[in-house]
């Protein structure tokens, strides 16, 4: 075991200032896409195919870029999918069309997300919190994205903070390319699965969390969400609760984190429908499972954490889609849904997640 | 060549009746590669 500085990126905190990096470039991204598909896609006909089409396009495909960047994990994929989401919105500005700029978009997307996750997984020593304050900057940026393009914002102002993030992806790549242990030990930290325990099926059921963490964040009932700054608040404890799952699953223990936050979460998601602030805490609560879900999936296969991180986000995508297509209309069947899952979750995560140590 | 693009999104929402098949199948192409990929992580894992 001896021989890697192994611990060097805890020791000089570079998982962790790679990961407040990455939370930036991540809110950048996600301020990019939601502007440009709230300003270049409100009046049409085929919204909502095309909303689904962007869930499609930039969740899924993060798997097999994830996998290619595992590949090659110097190359610069962060400032390229900058490059991409640039190039996207001065096509929709050309009016080429929908779907060509559409793809381009999603390209760039995933890109960033993949060096975000490769960046600070590989440059965390084992611990969640760079990867969840990574992670957390992409609820911010949607609801930013989203108010900025439905306010008419001017384009011009999206390819300044594009630019504000170049630099800073490049700087946070520093951190891969000057580490010197060989890129299939970067992530031999994560050992947060139960010895014995099926690989493949360790995936398979943190999948199926992450996807009941996608569902939820449509289908929990929130009737008091009806003005602006109750959207932001929403959006900004779904954030703040991914990087949360992180930082206290380093400081009091990964199970500890995952089966308490889950646990908590349900009877305040269920009875929050009419009272915004039992809600919001369910929703903080609910969203920490994201941190524990990627540390399962990374330790299942520690040498490629980018085909790791998008099986989370394939999971996402699995998650949301359905919302698409119907939706649980009474408060009493979405009490029901919201605890059978919390219900499934917590027995997932008890049956795979080995036990805290110690002195956690 | 913008008439061009325009023309293939018309394509792909008239002539296939239902594009959310296609984005099913692209889903399903995709998931499938990432679960091959997957198994040969998990094997090389094991072999280390």
């Amino acid at each position: 075991m001896a021989g890697y500085p192994e611990k060097e990126s805890v020791k000089n905190n570079s998982n962790i200032i790679s990961g407040v990096m990455y939370f930036y470039i991540h809110f950048v991204t996600e301020v990019l896409c939601f502007y440009t598909l709230y300003t270049y896609t409100g009046t049409r006909s085929e919204v909502w195919l095309f909303f689904l089409a962007y869930d499609m396009l930039a969740f899924v495909p993060q798997a097999l870029i994830g996998r290619f960047s595992d590949r090659f994990p110097k190359l610069p994929l962060g400032a390229a999918g900058l490059i991409f989401l640039a190039a996207a919105l001065l096509l929709f500005q050309a009016r080429a069309g929908t779907y060509l700029p559409l793809t381009v978009l999603c390209l760039g997307n995933c890109m960033v997300h993949v060096n975000g996750a490769e960046v600070t997984l590989r440059t965390s020593g084992g611990k969640l919190a760079g990867s969840a304050i990574f992670v957390s900057g992409g609820s911010f940026g949607v609801v930013t994205g989203r108010l900025m393009g439905s306010a008419g914002m001017p384009d011009g102002i999206l390819f300044v903070l594009a630019l504000t993030a170049l630099p800073l992806t490049l700087l946070a790549q520093r951190y891969i390319l000057n580490d010197a242990r060989p890129q299939t030990e970067q992530c031999r930290d994560f050992r947060y699965i139960k010895g014995g325990a099926a690989k493949g099926a360790v995936i398979a059921l943190a999948v199926v969390i992450v996807a009941v963490r996608g569902y939820m964040g449509y289908g929990i009932p929130t009737s008091w969400n009806k003005t602006l700054v109750q959207l932001v608040m929403l959006f900004s404890f779904m954030g703040t609760g991914k990087a949360l799952g992180g930082i206290l699953a380093d400081r009091f223990g990964f199970r500890r984190t995952a089966m308490v936050s889950t646990a908590l979460a349900a009877p305040l998601l269920m009875f929050g429908d009419n009272i915004m602030a039992i809600s919001l805490v369910g929703v903080m609560l609910f969203s920490m499972t994201m941190a524990i879900t990627l540390g399962l999936i990374v330790s299942a296969i520690p040498k490629t954490p980018g085909l790791a991180f998008g099986w989370t986000t394939i999971g996402l995508f699995m998650g949301t889609a359905p919302a698409f297509f119907f939706r649980l209309r009474t408060t009493a069947a979405n009490c029901v849904m919201i605890a059978a899952l919390s219900i499934l979750c917590l027995a997932i995560m008890w049956l795979i997640i080995r036990k805290d140590p110690e002195n956690e | 060549m913008n008439d061009i693009l325009w023309h293939l999104d018309d394509v792909f929402l008239s002539m296939v009746e239902r594009p959310v098949l296609i984005l099913g199948a692209v889903f399903a192409a995709i998931t499938a590669a990432a679960v091959l990929l997957t198994v040969r992580s998990l094997r090389d894992s094991d072999d280390a």
